[in-house]
């Protein structure tokens, strides 16, 4: 297995400064990378539920690479009742594909990518979690 | 003197140091470089990061001992910079002279004066000094625990390279008959610096191939060599020297039982082979390196520091990205090369075509801010296959793209081009450092001036920008 990469690391960190009240998670991968989980994210009040949890992907390329898609709890709704449309898609697994020593959760995805190619924009991965939780709080 | 180390330094600075040290008064002035420390097989290389001019009357001023100096204040702030930062303190001053120069003995007291308290005031990093003729340089790097360095040479990079040596090289360059067509172009002492160049081609498929072949061709002595693929029966049409043997396809063919096509891809030649066996026909004493392996690899990025040029023939964002840091860390000049073929989406029909030599040096061309690199594509490149295979909620084109060799010679002339007259210090100064796009649907050519961005984490006013190995490498730490 490789060593966790130094960018990886650093946004772990930065991750738990942010969330420490709240339960986080990190399984490292093979390739340098690691899935986090965190638990108990409050979701804005668009929703039915109160929290959820939110798991994602930081790949070796961390924090260069766009951190996407992300996933939450799988009975997400909406108090209005409105559908969950693109780009929130329900009827997905955590983590994607599989991963050796993460126990695989039904799950809603969140894909919500850079879009602006117009400048390189790096981004780390708590900025663009709470960038998506905000994006979510609005809809 | 123990050894000898090498100094690099981007045009830019180059020009504001000569203009504050030569300002045509015929005095010495000084100046403090702050430089980015890189070990390599050849020894340590010191990577101009920022200057700082002394002021007349403020910073520098009569000496005690020597004709002048500077204040202790300004030497001590610079100094607590260079260790807060990691960075090599180096003072400069000018002598008079023009291809020669040498420090005095009252310069070498001074060194041996001062330079013990500076090693302890930055904290683990060398110090050094420099003395600069207009057409020469002189160095006394001390670094901790009693190692002394001279510099072997400086290399600006800029539109053409510059060397800096301390005294002229007056040996007599001989190129034989086989190189004799085009030592008439560039002499046999452009000849020489071909022969002792070593670049890194990055990627050896359509474009790298041809770059292997112009290369060795030219007479340059020393490769590295990366790839991680083998030859394909695709491929034939646009590598150079590939056989129907180099790809197996007689094992490969589609009525071919399933294992034994995978057989046969498992036996076909690798291409970084493929590529050093072009080489080798054109230069039997070309020393070639050679990765089978993805650019993202330490031992890569080691192979690569010594390199005086790195060609970027790679498709993926990954390469770039990397490619983009070592070229700003390192301060080693590059070309990032590509062929886009566009068709309409409903007609399929061919809209546009356009090859492209993109100059990447640490003065201009940066990948990042000219938006070569997307974080979207470096995630797709970063994540496992099953795991992008399950989250794709959007098809996407894996189809291969079209690709036709005639269209990468375009790119791969150009960089080979443009990489010869830099070496041999042969392009005009004012030459365009942009991209060049060829469209030979239109038979044209399009000049792209390259953008820059202060944030830029790679090119910026705080950016890696000559950090040597002290700044973590993306992808690789």
């Amino acid at each position: 297995m490789a060593e966790m990469r130094a960018g990886v690391k650093a946004a772990i960190g930065e991750l738990r400064d942010h969330f420490s009240q709240l339960p986080l998670h990190v399984f490292p991968s093979t390739c340098g990378g690691a899935h986090v989980v965190i638990e108990d994210v409050p979701l804005g009040s668009p929703f039915a539920q109160t929290t959820t949890w939110v798991g994602f992907f930081l790949s070796s390329a961390c924090p260069e690479d766009d951190t996407y898609p992300f996933y939450i709890r799988p009975d997400l709704s909406f108090t209005d009742h409105r559908q969950l449309m693109s780009p929130l898609h329900p009827g997905q697994t955590f983590p994607p594909g599989g991963a050796s020593g993460v126990t695989p959760r039904a799950a809603v995805m969140v894909s919500r990518r850079q879009n602006n190619p117009s400048c390189w924009k790096q981004e780390s991965p708590l900025l663009k979690l709470l960038a998506v939780l905000k994006w979510m709080s609005q809809r | 003197m123990t050894s000898k180390s090498e100094l690099r330094m981007a045009q830019p600075m180059f020009d504001k140091l000569m203009a504050h040290l030569f300002p045509g008064d015929g005095d010495e002035h000084g100046a403090i470089i702050q430089a980015g420390l890189l070990q390599t097989t050849d020894g340590p290389v010191l990577t101009a990061r920022s200057l700082v001019l002394a002021e007349e009357g403020k910073d520098w001023v009569p000496g005690n001992r020597g004709y002048r100096m500077m204040l202790a204040r300004f030497v001590a702030q610079q100094a607590r910079q260079c260790r807060d930062e990691k960075l090599v303190y180096l003072a400069v001053h000018n002598h008079g002279g023009r291809d020669s120069v040498a420090f005095s003995d009252v310069d070498l007291e001074s060194h041996e004066r001062g330079f013990p308290a500076l090693l302890d005031l930055v904290e683990g990093m060398p110090v050094g000094s420099l003395v600069f003729a207009p057409n020469a340089v002189a160095g006394d790097i001390w670094f901790p625990g009693q190692v002394r360095m001279t510099i072997r040479r400086m290399v600006v990079v800029g539109a053409a390279r510059r060397i800096l040596t301390p005294a002229p090289d007056h040996r007599q360059r001989r190129a034989g008959p086989r190189y004799d067509r085009q030592v008439r172009l560039f002499g046999a002492s452009g000849q020489d610096i071909l022969t002792h160049s070593r670049v890194g081609i990055i990627g050896l498929g359509g474009v790298g191939s041809l770059l292997a072949e112009l290369l060795g061709r030219l007479g340059v002595g020393a490769f590295v060599l990366v790839d991680p693929d083998r030859v394909q029966l695709s491929n034939l049409p646009r590598l150079v020297d590939a056989t129907d043997l180099d790809s197996m396809s007689w094992m490969v063919a589609e009525a071919r039982p399933v294992w034994m096509r995978k057989l046969g891809a498992r036996l076909a030649t690798r291409k970084i082979d493929l590529a050093a066996r072009v080489i080798h026909r054109a230069n039997s004493k070309a020393h070639i390196q050679r990765f089978f392996s993805p650019m993202e690899e330490r031992a890569v990025v080691e192979a690569l520091k010594t390199c005086d040029y790195i060609f970027m023939a790679a498709d993926g964002h990954r390469a770039r990205r990397l490619f983009n840091a070592l070229v700003h860390q390192f301060l080693i000049p590059g070309v990032q090369l590509g062929t886009r073929i566009q068709a309409d989406q409903a007609s399929g029909a061919i809209v546009n075509v356009h090859t492209a030599a993109r100059l990447v040096t640490p003065s201009g061309g940066c990948l990042l801010c000219n938006q070569a690199v997307s974080s979207t594509r470096l995630r797709e490149e970063s994540v496992p296959m099953p795991m992008l295979d399950a989250q794709r909620y959007v098809d996407g084109d894996d189809a291969s793209a079209p690709s036709v060799i005639t269209l990468n010679a375009l790119s791969a002339s150009q960089a080979v081009n443009d990489f010869m007259f830099y070496m041999t210090g042969l392009t005009k100064q004012d030459a365009f450092q942009g991209t060049i796009q060829a469209r030979p649907l239109q038979r044209g050519v399009r000049l792209i001036e390259p953008r820059t961005s202060d944030s830029c984490p790679d090119c910026g006013p705080r950016s890696r920008l000559g950090r040597g190995d002290l700044a973590l490498i993306p992808l690789i730490d």
